[in-house]
């Protein structure tokens, strides 16, 4: 007797393809996280364009100067338009937080304001604000994300004037100085539900829903598929227990202490997030709170 | 060259998996063959008389070109010829069915000392073959009406089962990890051990077959056997069925079971270092002292079929109908199954998704 014939066994191509094309969706999947925090801290700075970067014409810094000042003053929040070709060993954010913290930007006790920093080093525009435990001087991420939506049109375009000045235009649609409520109404006149996700309408709930039900769906499909692929071969390996004969009989069992290692880092929460027209940041603490993104 | 003969009526008696023992398929008379005295088994048996009926043939092996010493018999009851190999201890008549033991292959050091007889028919495997074919949902729909069965054949297989005293030690670095916050800053102490175990572990009839032509990962896979079933040896058990002796002798297969039995005892090793974040095994010293070996023959259900003209052949325990097999796949039903399952499960997390956005 004879057995020369042979299992039917090769997977087939289009199959390692669907696995490998699983494979790479399951990696390419984005993370997105966001969290704030808040604390805070007299009179507005007496400039508010600072272009290191000359970025803006004398015409154009004046004009931002004057309207920052009269937004400043009418609103009870400094406004800082920061523009710089190097921020040193520092990121983004944290030369944005510097740059306050070092030349005197902010209104009243509390120092609340807003720095808007185009950075040309890293080129990114961020968003910096300070104050603000007074909800009212503070923007959501959601409302910073609307604002950078808005202003980094014109930042892709290379027009940093734009930037800045669209900004004076945005930012006190969202804060309202001292009346309360003001502002989220104002936000929600235009995007729904204040300080949260407004309500989408079916169908914008489904377009955003979209890629994440694809991800989902070739998830599920792949795994149902491989292991209807894996129920085709039977005959799995007998597990060693079936040849243990009586207990494992543990005749040394030394559990020693050497040392302990120790390691601290800050705590702090951030986040990136990514995909579309680029990236963005936001980062918390210290009183200070923001996010920008990169062009 | 033997077989065994109904003291009633003079058929032939093959062994019967249902009525476990020897039964004449002519009168019906059985015979228990764990009651059976040798002097009563003896008398059962019809001998052949050797001389003139056995010649001896060369030929080559076309698969891998090995010589293979073919022996041919004359069967005595129909007088057609009867083939073995070099190995066959028991086969049948290929054309009357008359069931042929080769005693001088199953006696001395060839004898196994156990065995695990048939507990099914070759009706009840093919019966099971089918329920197989019908399964999987990938399974092409013509898979189990097309493919057409060549051959089944019984096979007891030779096995060597060992049984080890394994002796393993283990050295290994192992980390705990503890978190404090204090203020701004979150404070990570990991803490530092070394570990060391000795364990004893015995592991007993670790199987390894000793056939050859039979693929030692099909074999294993067809594992486990249920040793409450296996039984002194007796030649009885092989009549009717094909049997193999064994190719290698149990001290050429020992390091494999060997090393199975490492394996099982560094994974139960390593099992008894829990209660840590990590663990690094750095040294290990793992040895298996064989303390047993018995000669065995399990048994196994060869089914060989024809599917859309091409031959294959599944492998099942003949103790417990554990098939060892690939079942095609229909490359239509893949993508349907993944469509299908695509497209139902995009809706349902498209909807739920859409349902959250909107609160």
């Amino acid at each position: 007797m004879k057995v020369g014939m042979k299992y039917i066994h090769a997977r087939p191509i289009w199959l390692r393809v669907c696995m490998m094309a699983f494979c790479l969706m399951l990696m390419g999947s984005v993370w997105m996280t966001t969290a704030w925090a808040v604390e805070s801290l007299e009179s507005g700075s007496a400039q508010k364009v600072f272009d290191q970067a000359s970025l803006f014409t004398e015409s154009q810094a004046e004009a931002l100067e004057e309207r920052a000042a009269q937004i400043a003053e009418e609103e009870q929040y400094d406004i800082a338009i920061v523009t710089t070709n190097y921020t040193g060993s520092m990121v983004t954010y944290e030369y944005a937080e510097s740059f306050y913290e070092k030349n005197g930007i902010g209104y009243g006790d509390n120092k609340q304001g807003f720095l808007l920093l185009i950075d040309m080093d890293n080129r990114q525009v961020y968003i910096d604000e300070y104050n603000a435990w007074e909800e009212n001087f503070q923007l959501s991420t959601r409302e910073r994300d609307a604002i950078l939506d808005v202003i980094m049109e014109y930042a892709y375009d290379g027009d940093f004037y734009g930037v800045a000045d669209s900004f004076l235009d945005e930012l006190p649609q969202y804060l309202n100085n001292g009346i309360s409520g003001d502002a989220d109404y104002q936000y929600a006149i235009e995007h729904g539900e204040p300080g949260q996700e407004r309500s989408l309408t079916f169908g914008e709930a489904v377009q955003e829903s979209l890629p994440l039900a694809a991800l989902a769906a070739l998830v599920i499909a792949g795994i149902t598929l491989i292991i209807l692929v894996a129920v085709q071969k039977t005959g799995a390996k007998p597990s060693s227990a079936e040849y243990q004969k009586g207990a494992l009989r543990i005749y040394r069992r030394n559990d020693t202490f050497i040392n302990t290692t120790v390691t601290k880092h800050k705590i702090e929460t951030s986040s990136s997030s990514g995909g579309g027209g680029g990236g963005g940041s936001s980062h918390h603490g210290g009183g200070h709170s923001g996010g920008g993104r990169s062009f | 060259m033997i077989n065994y003969k109904c003291p009633q009526c003079g058929a032939y008696m093959i062994y019967n998996p249902a009525k476990k023992c020897l039964i004449c398929e002519y009168c019906g008379k059985t015979e228990d063959i764990k009651v059976l005295s040798a002097e009563e088994q003896a008398e059962l048996l019809q001998e052949a008389e050797a001389s003139s009926e056995v010649w001896e043939e060369t030929v080559t092996d076309e698969t891998n070109g090995e010589q293979v010493m073919m022996r041919h018999y004359i069967c005595k009851n129909c007088g057609a010829e009867i083939m073995t190999d070099e190995n066959t201890a028991a086969t049948m008549c290929g054309f009357c069915g008359n069931p042929t033991l080769i005693e001088d292959r199953l006696s001395g050091e060839t004898r196994p000392t156990k065995v695990i007889p048939f507990s099914f028919s070759r009706e009840e495997a093919i019966e099971k073959f089918r329920a197989w074919t019908k399964k999987g949902k990938l399974t092409p729909s013509v898979f189990s009406s097309s493919a057409s069965l060549d051959k089944v054949t019984g096979l007891y297989v030779p096995y060597w089962i060992y049984d080890f005293d394994v002796d393993a030690q283990m050295q290994a670095t192992a980390t705990r990890v503890r978190h404090q916050r204090k203020g701004q800053y979150e404070y990570i102490y990991t803490d530092h051990f070394a570990l060391d175990r000795g364990v004893e572990v015995g592991y007993e009839r670790i199987p390894a077959d000793a056939s050859k032509k039979m693929p030692d990962d099909v074999m294993d896979r067809l594992e486990p056997f249920d040793y409450k079933e296996m039984v002194a040896f007796e030649m009885p058990y092989l009549s009717g069925f094909q049997a193999d002796k064994y190719d290698y002798k149990g001290e050429e297969l020992e390091s494999r079971a060997a090393a199975r039995a490492s394996s099982y005892a560094e994974t139960a090793t390593r099992n008894t270092m829990n209660g840590y974040a990590t663990v690094n095994v750095v040294h290990k010293n793992i040895r298996p002292k064989r303390t047993k070996m018995e000669y065995t023959m399990f048994p196994a259900w060869i089914v060989n079929y024809t599917y859309q003209g091409k031959s294959y052949f599944v492998t099942m325990n003949g103790q417990t109908g554990k098939i060892v097999g690939k079942r095609p796949i229909s490359v239509a039903r893949a993508i349907g199954w993944f469509a299908g399952v695509y497209a139902g499960s995009f809706a349902i997390v498209l909807l739920i998704l859409a349902a959250m956005m909107m609160g």
